[in-house]
């Protein structure tokens, strides 16, 4: 039996368990992991309630739960394409719709509270909306494996960039004071230099 | 503390409009669910074309025993570690999941019981007892 068939053989069924583990397991275990999360926020959310900082038919309360209640129950239908299409409808809804009116109510509910708590429930529906992104981003195999590492690959080129940068801010905060020195005969060059094209 | 509730926005309340738009919204992104499945089926019936054309390709000259035997006489030490453990971590993955799926069956039940005598108006993410999604809202 010849090489070439061998590999493309054992290659095919990598690719077909790849496949597996991509579209089966990691789907599944990425929706549980989205799940766990939300789980963690809601009980974060309803030891507040039990703490008496806020009651548990407070509107802010009823929003907020009801809301994690419904990312928990359809995270298997939060998808990169699905929120991409959704999003086109959810632009051309007029500000002054229902469906928007909750975002508003949030607003005044969260009036009536406490500074303090208020401050915690806006953390944990910020931390809900992140995790719901990261759902977006993350559950799509296919969007992980192509556009996440060159993502990762911009961010790292960023981020070194910016350390690069505050490296060289720095080392010249250093030696600032003896480069002045190099740069007075340097600036009487330029200026000279200048003054010459000036006169030219 | 919060002084006494307004009136919330309940779905189902809204006017003709806004209830095409939910519908629209709902329609986008059932269609993106169903063009992320497409993708995600036709990656497999490629792959398991190809597969039957390997296959088709080697019936007739050579038996499954010698197929059998040049696969694993390809396998070096370093291909046969990283399919152990390649194979090792879904399969601890798959233990790992399947066992807190039976925590949140036995300890989730318990917690939701005393969620209730403090709240007896607690609201649910209708999710099975093991967590996981309900057969009714699964597409």
């Amino acid at each position: 039996m010849n090489a070439p068939a061998v590999t493309a053989l054992s290659t095919a069924i990598s690719l077909l368990l790849l496949w597996v583990l991509l579209y089966w397991f990691y789907r599944r275990y990425r929706v549980d992991y989205f799940r766990h999360n939300l789980f963690v926020l809601r009980s974060e959310l309803f030891d507040h309630a039990r703490k008496g900082e806020l009651a548990f038919d407070a509107p802010a309360y009823t929003i907020l739960r009801t809301t994690l209640n419904g990312f928990l129950r359809y995270a298997e239908r939060i998808g990169f394409l699905s929120t991409l299409m959704a999003g086109k409808v959810v632009r051309e809804i007029p500000a002054d719709s229902e469906l928007l009116s909750l975002d508003r109510q949030w607003t005044a509910a969260l009036e009536t509270l406490e500074p303090g708590v208020r401050a915690e429930l806006i953390a944990i529906r910020s931390r809900m909306h992140y995790e719901v992104f990261q759902q977006v981003l993350f559950s799509s195999p296919l969007f992980a494996l192509t556009l996440i590492p060159l993502l990762f690959l911009l961010l790292f080129q960023l981020a070194s960039g910016t350390l690069v940068w505050r490296a060289m801010r720095s080392t010249y905060g250093a030696c600032e004071n003896s480069f002045r020195g190099v740069l007075k005969p340097l600036d009487a060059i330029a200026f000279g230099m200048g003054g010459r094209e000036l006169a030219a | 503390v919060a002084k006494s509730p307004s009136k919330l926005y309940r779905p189902g309340s809204e006017a003709a409009a806004d209830r095409e738009f939910q519908l629209r919204i709902y329609k986008a992104s059932v269609f993106g669910n169903l063009v992320s499945q497409a993708f995600r089926w036709a990656g497999f019936l490629g792959l398991a074309y190809c597969l039957v054309l390997i296959v088709q390709a080697l019936a007739g000259r050579y038996t499954f025993a010698d197929i059998g035997l040049n696969l694993l006489g390809n396998i070096t030490f370093s291909k046969g570690a990283a399919w152990v453990f390649g194979g090792g971590g879904i399969g601890m993955a798959w233990r790992e999941r399947r066992l807190r799926h039976k925590v949140n069956e036995t300890l989730g039940a318990r917690v939701s019981e005393l969620e209730q005598q403090i709240d007896s108006r607690r609201t649910s993410s209708k999710l099975t007892k093991r967590g996981q999604t309900n057969p009714r809202d699964s597409l």
